[in-house]
């Protein structure tokens, strides 16, 4: 008898609740992808839209090359060097 | 043609070949050294190779902990939202909705990963990770960060491919048998494309631990055996991409050796998954008329 009572289906409306939950779980994961996207533009053009000129766009000669870098920051790692680089753009920790 | 499209096919598998050829042969030279020992390369848990010659360490451990550190945080992030997505897109959402996550998925399949590495430096770590205290400039949950970002449109892509291919009949049969459209999902739909779905999970997985420019930037350059994901970490491509830069590192050394060694212990990791990926496929494929 117990074991009858074990096999019963959940109530219909609770079945539909669970669904209807699990569809705004959906969603608001899903929409998790457009909140990346859209923080990754911001920070992007938050560190260097200032940057972008007609100037810069248009400029034929690179004055940031190797040599500079090589001058100013000397042979060390990409990450090294970023972390040199970077506190420029404002990320202070680095 | 037929001829034509032989060549094609024989010219990638001659540049696999090509490509095994090269990690063996110069690999060998790695191994060949008086100074390397084949089992305290795979259990040494030390890895100091700018070091003077009598101190180097060629313990692949913390270079192979690394990697999957930062793998596992980025599996942990796009495992679940990818697979998710995958079902919302495919069981639930409306045509406007879809018309629009389809192609955000699209551009963040298509955002350079050098821009993600700059990401996880430039924002991950500051913003996101600094309240919480502990964490390195470089560290390994702000790398495992962007490459869950960098996997989650693979796997939504192809894991809603693995769900849409599964039959209209099977869902209808499970709608008129009164099922709630979560328990098709879970019961019905995700079972029968359960084969593609682990596909799309190792694929990604491969992607993640082949990652490199992301980890390059934003996981820092010392090789450290430890668990800690806020302590800065080097993974193999990491590795790779530093030495190989490196002056100090000079062609037949056997510091320029090890960089093949490192790429083949990768191969042989991604090959490996690729084969499991395979069986698993072949085991739990559904065929429907």
């Amino acid at each position: 008898m117990t074991k009858q009572t074990d096999l019963q289906p959940a109530p219909a409306d609770r079945r539909k609740r669970f669904s209807s939950v699990f569809s705004i779980i959906c969603m608001l994961v899903s929409s998790l992808a457009i909140v990346v996207l859209v923080t990754l533009l911001i920070s992007i053009f938050a560190k260097g839209g200032n940057f972008l000129s007609l100037e810069f766009l248009t400029c034929i000669r690179r004055t940031t090359n190797r040599s500079w870098n090589r001058h100013f920051l000397g042979r060390i790692s990409a990450s090294q060097s970023l972390a040199k680089v970077l506190p420029r753009f404002g990320a202070t920790e680095h | 043609m037929v001829t034509l499209l032989l060549g094609c096919s024989l010219i990638s598998l001659a540049t696999t070949f090509g490509i095994i050829f090269m990690l063996v042969f110069e690999s060998y030279g790695f191994f060949s050294a008086p100074e390397i020992n084949f089992s305290d390369f795979l259990t040494g848990t030390e890895w100091t190779i700018g070091q003077s010659v009598g101190e180097q360490k060629y313990g692949i451990l913390p270079l192979v902990s690394g990697t999957l550190r930062i793998t596992f945080i980025a599996m942990l992030i796009a495992l679940p939202m990818g697979l998710i997505t995958a079902v919302y897109l495919s069981e639930y959402a409306s045509k406007r909705t879809r018309s629009i996550l389809k192609p955000v998925l699209e551009i963040l399949a298509g955002i350079p990963t050098v821009v993600l590495g700059f990401f996880a430096i430039s924002f991950i770590t500051p913003v996101l990770l600094k309240p919480w205290g502990g964490f390195a400039p470089f560290n390994a949950t702000s790398a495992g960060i962007a490459v869950g970002i960098l996997c989650l449109p693979l796997i939504t892509s192809l894991a809603e491919d693995a769900l849409r291919a599964v039959p209209r009949s099977l869902r209808e049969g499970a709608y008129g048998l009164g099922a709630t459209r979560l328990e098709v999902t879970v019961k019905v739909v995700l079972p029968a494309a359960l084969s593609g779905i682990i596909s799309a999970f190792l694929l990604a997985l491969s992607r993640a631990i082949g990652e490199t420019m992301v980890v390059a930037l934003a996981a820092g350059s010392s090789p450290t055996l430890t668990l800690d994901p806020r302590g800065t970490s080097q993974t193999m491509t990491g590795f790779i991409v530093e030495t190989f830069k490196s002056e100090s590192v000079v062609p037949g050394s056997i510091g320029y050796y090890s960089i093949y060694a490192v790429a083949a212990v990768l191969f042989v990791i991604t090959f490996l998954l690729t084969l499991i990926g395979q069986i698993i496929r072949m085991k739990y494929r559904e065929v429907y008329e």
